[in-house]
């Protein structure tokens, strides 16, 4: 082996487990914000942590527990504040690593750097989905949000088809394919999407002001007010879509390439993209239901990545992508959570684009001529 | 290995075929160069040959089993593919680009090992692009990038090598480079098959020649016998010299030089 390669993947190796630590360590500090009386608080964080898994695993076990011993008693509030810090922190963290690794895989997939799952009509198939769960529902819609993530899903999953099927008849009567029909006819599905959300605000404002409000919390994310059975879908629906896409990391670096070339190698680039595009629909709808729209992440943190870690291997790409992407969430999470708007805490897409919008200028500006 | 072709006829749609009556045997280490015209067949003979597309008729063996029936994946191990020309979107680091030719021997859930690390190192020596090692793919040199594609290609460990115009837009020095490699690997008993729009370029490498004309049956010989004035004009619908030169070292060389006195009969035949 030769010296420089040895040097380059130890270089590796290290950039790997950089970004792993600052993840980590983000993660941590998170926890420790204590937002309702601004403070940096790590030992009663630690200590409100580590009752609430004791009582969870009690309760899990059915064992008897003397609450007395515990400081929650005398810090009630703190500690039910550091248990739902844990919920949000978890959440946005899964939410931005899916995002970052669901961007990664379009980009690659669509062959073009500017690509995200939001170009299927994915962002505008979620609000669909939210403003069409709030006029079916409008009363008891704040209560079962669970039942959100069915509306969502589906009517993503019906504006992806539409934006599929039009690309591929579009193709056909064009006598050929190309990813930038597919990035006009998905631009062009979007609107109508948005249309249709357009006409039903207006519904929603004729039989209730307060829908459009909830509507417009609702499209921010709703990790604040998430419940523990929305969380195990979020859970379920990112593991069932991260991993498949992790297990074939390697392979997803053939969808680069022209079909002909992939093919020659032994690979079916199209078998891989529809895994692929399933993968990152599958993680962006669950993201965007959660932590509302981060298209902008998903869009600018993999460039930056390529920029800063030379090379566009797709295992590289993702793995430091998802740290970037829940490092960020996790950033803005907390800067969010202190800084309160009429009442509210601010949206956290707002923090987001914040910190990644001026990232992405500068790699997109050092980056020209890289790009051919 | 053994490639056999036999009474292929390769197109898109039934009953019109681009190229038909191909007939051909090459074995290790044989290089075969293909001519023909702009839009002939010669891409969609290769992509028959790949795998890409069905033949319309006849068949194709290798080792005596008809590649019909074969999966991609072993396809992939038996031939890989140069691409005329293709920039990925990304900045894919030199050796990135030369290990996605192992991609065949990794698992769908696999990555690349030891093994693998071992062979792109390898190739990557033994085509002289070291130097090119770590800096991002989009950033070298049309002459570098071929030399790139054909390590990857290498990488593949394939028995048989097809090439899509492999020195296209190249200039002398890189054209060289990549004759001189296509040459080497024959030395290796790799199979190269490629096309070219340089007939002498099949005649510097005395390989074998399928000569494709519009209509008519596919010429295949020895470059000697097969690249002719009357066949190149047939080919091609233009005068092409083929004259002999003496090289340095007093060895007969023969060269293909277009005449440009007939523009008007050339189009005209072309739109026949």
């Amino acid at each position: 082996m030769r010296t420089d390669d040895g040097l380059n993947k130890k270089k590796g190796r290290h950039l790997y487990f950089v970004c792993a630590l600052i993840l980590i360590v983000m993660f941590l500090i998170s926890l420790c914000f204590r937002t309702s009386e601004p403070g940096f608080e790590p030992v009663r964080s630690a200590s409100n942590l580590w009752a609430g898994l004791r009582i969870g695993l009690a309760e899990l076990f059915n064992q008897p527990l003397a609450l007395d011993k515990f400081d929650i008693i005398r810090d009630h509030d703190f500690y039910y504040e550091t248990i739902s810090r844990l919920k949000e922190s978890i959440v946005t963290c899964i939410a931005g690593m899916a995002v970052c690794a669901g961007g990664a895989a379009f980009q690659t997939m669509f062959r073009n750097p500017l690509a995200s799952p939001n170009i299927l009509g994915i962002s505008a198939g979620v609000n669909l989905g939210t403003i069409m769960f709030l006029y079916l529902f409008p009363t008891t819609a704040m209560g079962m949000l669970t039942r959100r993530y069915i509306y969502c899903y589906i009517s993503a999953a019906v504006l992806v088809g539409i934006t599929m099927l039009s690309g591929k008849i579009a193709g056909r009567r064009l006598g050929r394919f190309s990813v930038q029909d597919m990035l006009v006819v998905g631009a062009i599905i979007s609107q109508f999407g948005n249309v249709i959300v357009m006409y039903f605000q207006f519904k929603l404002e004729d039989i209730d002001a307060n829908l459009l409000t909830s509507y417009q919390e609702l499209s921010m994310g709703i990790y604040v007010l998430t419940d523990l059975k929305s969380i195990l879908i979020f859970l379920i629906s990112m593991a069932a879509s991260i991993l498949p896409m992790y297990l074939i990391r390697y392979r997803m670096n053939a969808s680069v390439l022209d079909d002909s070339e992939a093919r020659s190698m032994g690979v079916r680039p199209d078998r891989l993209r529809a895994v692929g595009m399933v993968c990152g629909a599958v993680m962006a709808v669950t993201a965007l239901v959660e932590c509302g729209d981060m298209g902008i992440m998903s869009m600018a943190i993999p460039p930056v990545v390529r920029y800063l870690s030379r090379g566009a291997d797709f295992r590289k790409v993702m793995f430091v992508s998802m740290c970037a992407g829940g490092t960020i969430m996790l950033l803005a999470r907390s800067i969010c959570s202190m800084i309160y708007v009429a009442g509210m805490a601010l949206p956290i897409n707002f923090a987001v684009s914040l910190i990644v919008l001026p990232m992405f200028v500068i790699a997109l500006s050092k980056q020209r001529g890289v790009y051919a | 290995m053994k490639l056999e072709i036999s009474n292929l006829a390769c197109g898109y749609e039934k009953g019109k075929p681009l190229v038909r009556d191909v007939n051909f045997t090459l074995g290790s280490g044989d290089i075969c160069c293909i001519l023909g015209r702009n839009g002939v067949g010669k891409s969609t003979m290769f992509k028959t040959i790949l795998g890409l597309l069905e033949p319309l008729s006849g068949r194709i063996l290798i080792d005596g089993e008809d590649t019909a029936k074969w999966s991609p994946e072993k396809l992939a191990g038996s031939v890989a593919y140069v691409a005329q020309s293709h920039t990925p979107p990304f900045p894919y680091l030199v050796e990135e680009m030369v290990m996605m030719g192992r991609m065949s021997h990794i698992g769908v859930f696999g990555k690349p090992g030891k093994k693998d690390e071992k062979i792109v190192d390898e190739l990557i020596e033994e085509l002289g692009i070291d130097y090119l090692r770590g800096k991002p793919y989009t950033e070298v040199s049309g002459g570098e990038r071929q030399m790139v594609m054909i390590a990857r290609a290498l990488a593949q460990e394939p028995k048989i090598l097809v090439l899509d115009e492999p020195t296209a837009n190249l200039d002398y020095g890189n054209k060289v480079v990549v004759l001189d490699t296509v040459k080497s690997m024959a030395g290796r008993g790799i199979c190269t098959i490629f096309t070219t729009h340089d007939p002498e370029q099949a005649l510097l490498l005395d390989a074998k020649t399928a000569v494709i004309i519009p209509g008519e049956e596919v010429v295949f010989g020895d470059s000697a016998k097969v690249v002719t004035e009357k066949n190149l004009k047939m080919a091609y619908k233009a005068d092409i010299r083929v004259v002999e030169i003496v090289d340095d070292t007093g060895h007969p060389v023969r060269v293909c030089i277009p005449m440009l006195h007939n523009k008007d009969e050339v189009v005209q035949n072309r739109m026949r």
